[in-house]
């Protein structure tokens, strides 16, 4: 009986085990098949445009700006919900989870119809310029990212004992003090998640930006709107180039994450 | 030191705590027991300034750090009560090591040079300098009990609160914090609220035992005063007495649903219905040779729970009594479970009391 139990684990093991591996063949070979529609000299060529360098750059800074702006939201938000559980915190969690659910291009028609045609969306638009320029793939990528980094964080929140909280206030601590010093800490794993997480989807965000940004080359052209702009042309050596720097961003960031978590893990945080 | 006042909190429609009211001398180590979701917990919150009380008045020191009354109400937040909090399971904090866990409360008050003044003789009282650089995963159960200790302490409070500190430790390493604990207590001459479930922490840790049940005080006093005179039957019986209403049959008899027992002379008439209690390890079980004693009961064992050292015996004398015996004295009995059983009850171990006063008669040997 032993045995045959044994059998079977090592079986479950081998199947599901094997699951993973297949989806990381497929994707190889996806990749691969991908890389043999150009040559290496066209891929280099490719890498070396200004063009491409400028979408990499207006990607990474409206990537890190949108993150930035978005934790400085979801993280008061998320305390907010988290510790007060105030009424009606369902509809206001459900309120945040809507662009989760709406396609971004649906998103971005709304956005787009709201800094073009209503009177505070006129105001804005005439004081940050946000309609079809770069300042609107800030706020595209901001919507679509915002929902992620707060139910992240409220999670993050949620898992910390609020006792830690209450301790620090008989030590000395006023709320604000309690939040800084022992609550943040204690969340640091989930945020640095959550802002990766959010960096991430806004570095691949393309239906809301082309939407409400536009998709003009060298102005609004961010890696995904770029991939859109060669395909649109049959540039195949620029998408894939394209494409080989968002994969090694996605791979490098990732593993720095997993990284960065094991060894905080090691320390006890 | 603290006093406090018909205090009461509800949570919606649930009345957690209703008018409690007890004192804590300065230096004194008052231990409030209770079971499980009695409300032990909320009432150190509501001191400690984390929740508001519905009611009541809490006096720290001399001063009130709490008072609901319309005229003057007072709610001081926590970092003004001077209170030190160790709640249960310590709650250090994980990214920082043992010694910035002390000075947690000290940081951003005073250069560093000032806090090791402050923490040094703390530490070497509790003996937890050779941990300093650890973080606490690093910690034992019992260095990380006095780092929890220590955390408060160095910001001198007026008061220190334990939420049952030991609730989460196997009973090995249990029983030796437990010993480290009323060491140090007695070493630091503290003035101490020490909050648990259990008994032995109860008797073993306090000055007072206080009893906290249906959300109000129901007993306070010296353990052995309290295991000699429970103040009613439901607290005698958390206690793990036998405990029964009764009537005083005679100046040296009282009688307990048809069971007579004999006493010695009682200040109370006759008549009188009164508490009648007395400690099973002073239960004398035996099964021949009955000399012409007073109080020797016969009945039926109802049921045996062996333990390691000693056994607990449940027997239906008319009235069901509980006793404990060690083993050495149990085996040779030779008794199994609805066999019959002499008992056997001194008659200074039975103690009277009036309902409804705090007289008790009988000796006892708590």
């Amino acid at each position: 009986m032993l045995g045959k139990d044994r059998a079977r684990d090592g079986a479950f093991k081998v199947a599901t085990l094997s699951v993973s591996l297949l989806i990381v063949l497929l994707s190889v070979v996806a990749f691969v098949s991908v890389l043999s529609w150009t040559s290496p000299g066209d891929l280099l060529s490719a890498l070396r445009s200004q063009r491409i360098a400028y979408a990499l750059w207006l990607t990474f800074s409206t990537s890190t700006v949108s993150t930035l702006l978005a934790m400085a939201v979801a993280i008061p938000a998320a305390y907010g919900l988290s510790r007060y559980n105030p009424r009606g915190s369902r509809v206001i969690e459900a309120i945040f989870s809507v662009p989760l659910i709406l396609p971004p291009v649906a998103m971005g028609a709304v956005l787009l119809i709201f800094f073009s045609s209503t009177p505070l969306g006129e105001a804005l638009n005439t004081i940050f310029g946000i309609v079809f320029e770069i300042p609107g793939l800030v706020v595209a990528q901001f919507c679509v990212i915002m929902p992620i980094a707060t139910k992240t964080i409220k999670a993050t929140f949620d898992s910390v004992d609020p006792m830690y909280e209450a301790l620090a206030m008989t030590l000395g601590c006023n709320t604000w003090q309690s939040v800084r010093r022992v609550l943040l800490p204690l969340s640091s794993n989930g945020i640095v998640a959550a802002g990766v997480l959010c960096w991430s989807r806004a570095v691949g965000e393309f239906g809301a930006s082309v939407m409400l940004a536009g998709a003009t080359p060298m102005k609004t052209e961010t890696l995904p709107i770029s991939v859109f702009l060669r395909l649109s042309v049959a540039d195949i050596s620029g998408m894939i180039a394209l494409v080989l720097i968002m994969v090694t961003t996605a791979l490098l960031v990732f593993v720095a994450l997993y990284r960065s978590g094991e060894g905080r893990a090691v320390v006890g945080v | 030191m603290l006093k406090v006042e018909r205090l009461s909190k509800s949570f919606g429609d649930h009345t957690v705590l209703k008018d409690v009211t007890f004192s804590v001398e300065d230096g004194e180590t008052v231990v409030l027991v209770g079971s499980s979701g009695v409300g032990k917990s909320t009432l150190l919150k509501i001191i400690a300034g984390l929740l508001r009380a519905d009611s009541g008045r809490i006096d720290v020191n001399g001063s009130v750090v709490f008072d609901s009354s319309e005229d003057s109400p007072v709610n001081l937040p926590p970092k003004s009560r001077s209170i030190g909090y160790v709640p249960q399971d310590y709650l250090l904090f994980p990214f920082l090591s043992a010694y910035e866990n002390i000075t947690f409360g000290l940081k951003g008050k005073m250069p560093e040079h000032e806090m090791d003044s402050i923490v040094a003789p703390i530490v070497s009282l509790l003996e937890i300098g050779n941990v300093m650089n650890m973080h606490p995963r690093q910690l034992s159960g019992g260095q990380r009990q006095r780092v929890a200790l220590a955390r408060p302490l160095v910001l001198r409070p007026k008061l220190l609160m334990l939420d049952e500190p030991m609730s989460n430790l196997d009973p090995e390493l249990r029983d030796r914090v437990r010993v480290e604990m009323r060491s140090f207590l007695k070493k630091l001459g503290a003035t101490t609220l020490y909050v648990t479930h259990d008994l032995f922490d109860a008797f073993a840790l306090g000055d007072r035992v206080a009893v906290l049940m249906g959300g109000s005080v129901k007993a306070m006093a010296s353990p052995q005063q309290l295991l000699k005179s429970p103040s009613a039957i439901e607290v005698g019986r958390f206690l793990g007495l036998n405990c029964y209403r009764g009537k005083v049959v005679s100046r040296t008899s009282v009688d307990i649903n048809g069971v007579q027992l004999s006493t010695v002379e009682l200040p109370i008439e006759a008549g009188r219905e009164v508490i009648i209690s007395f400690r099973p390890d002073c239960v004398r079980p035996f099964t021949r040779g009955a000399a012409p004693l007073p109080n020797v009961l016969r009945g039926k064992v109802l049921e045996i729970l062996p333990g390691v050292g000693t056994v607990n015996l449940d027997v239906d004398v008319g009235i069901e009594v509980q006793c404990c015996l060690t083993r050495r004295d149990w085996d040779p009995l030779g008794v199994t479970e609805n066999g019959e059983i002499l008992l056997h009850l001194a008659l200074e171990d039975v103690s009277v009391a009036e309902i409804g006063s705090n007289h008790f008669s009988g000796s006892g040997s708590g």
